[in-house]
């Protein structure tokens, strides 16, 4: 890979910008040194040449047309000049990562699981004595301030995942009315039937919308029974995954069942 | 492809290596991965990322390697089929086609 455009790609990743990644992944024999050249598209660039001139002009218009919207990495095939071309088109994405507001003893091995699944975990608490490097040798960052302050200083929109699991109701609210209309594709907060009730019904007084609120996952987790800290951080774990992978969260042999039984 | 990928192939180019950058292209039956997955393979054997580890990430990780001793990039398919594969314990029953480049 060409080392202009990979330090585009660097800059893009940073800034948090789109960007269109295409190799050349099939060639005929003897155009085989042009295979893995790619091409990187962004809104106001794009470098790399595949083959030639023309042909690299006929993959941008394919990859830059509406009518060909981008859903997941895939193959591609182009016709030219009497050959047959594969490539395969894929954009930048970022890391998932995840907000974990509260650092106490389900935080623990929450952000110990997340780290392990590969997101990039931040946590936040006032207090010194739990939010601190040493309770979470795994994070990316450990925010010691006030909720109020920390949410106000966070960049939240860039947040996949947001976790609210502090000590108290207070600070629960607190947290829930910052994070509830961030773009986040995971929000939920711990605590029993009761109390997430008692939040709901509070923040749909105080005049949030339902489809906001509903977007809220609590009590948070998939139905496994867990019931240590542990068991609950890979409750919650599991669902994150599975929202992210768009997935049903039934365990799969139940389509075996159906399928033979 | 995600930040953590391009920002360690550019460390490694950084640092003067070349590496081996392995991606799903395509896959057909039962995969663990999907197309999009990658994992950046070392001069030295070390593996950044996963394209769903056992056996068959193994072999394209041979193949990568043999790829950067050749410096030439090209596709490589990984069958988890048939009864090698299950003899070396690839039971998925699919197959993966994967881009391995010289980066």
């Amino acid at each position: 890979m060409d080392k202009d455009i990979l330090f585009k790609l660097a800059e893009c990743a940073q800034q948090a910008q789109p960007a269109d990644i295409i190799t050349l992944v099939g060639t005929p024999p003897d155009k085989h040194n042009a295979a893995g050249s790619t091409l990187v598209i962004t809104a106001d660039y794009t470098g790399g040449r595949l083959i030639d001139g023309a042909f690299t002009r006929l993959v941008i218009d394919k990859v830059t047309a509406t009518a060909t919207p981008w859903t997941k990495p895939l193959l591609f095939e182009i016709a030219y000049a009497g050959n047959r071309y594969r490539l395969f088109w894929d954009k930048l994405s970022r890391r998932r990562s995840a907000l974990v507001l509260g650092a106490g003893h389900i935080s623990q091995p929450l952000t110990e699981f997340l780290a392990k699944v590969g997101y990039a975990v931040t946590v936040v608490d006032d207090r010194p004595d739990f939010a601190n490097r040493t309770r979470f040798p795994q994070a990316e960052q450990v925010v010691c301030r006030p909720f109020g302050r920390a949410l106000t200083e966070l960049a939240l929109a860039g947040f996949g995942a947001i976790i609210i699991v502090t000590r108290g109701h207070r600070s629960d609210m607190e947290c829930i009315r910052a994070v509830i209309t961030q773009p986040a594709s995971y929000i939920g907060m711990i605590g029993s039937q009761g109390r997430v009730r008692g939040a709901m019904k509070t923040l749909l007084e105080e005049g949030f919308d339902r489809e906001a609120v509903d977007r809220l996952r609590a009590p948070i987790g998939l139905d496994i029974g867990a019931e240590t800290p542990e068991e609950i951080a890979l409750s919650i774990v599991a669902e994150m995954v599975a929202v992210d992978r768009n997935a049903n969260c039934r365990p799969l042999s139940d389509r075996w069942r159906y399928k033979y039984g | 492809m995600d930040d953590t990928m391009v920002q360690a192939i550019c460390e490694a180019k950084q640092a003067g290596w070349k590496a081996a950058l392995v991606t799903i292209i395509a896959t057909r039956g039962s995969t663990p991965r999907k197309a999009g997955a990658r994992m950046l393979v070392y001069p030295d054997g070390r593996v950044f990322g996963t394209i769903g580890g056992g056996c068959a990430e193994a072999e394209a990780k041979l193949q990568a390697l043999t790829a950067l001793d050749d410096n030439r990039s090209s596709i490589y398919n990984v069958s988890m089929t048939g009864d090698t594969a299950a003899d070396e314990g690839m039971a998925c029953g699919g197959i993966m086609e994967v881009f391995i480049q010289v980066v």
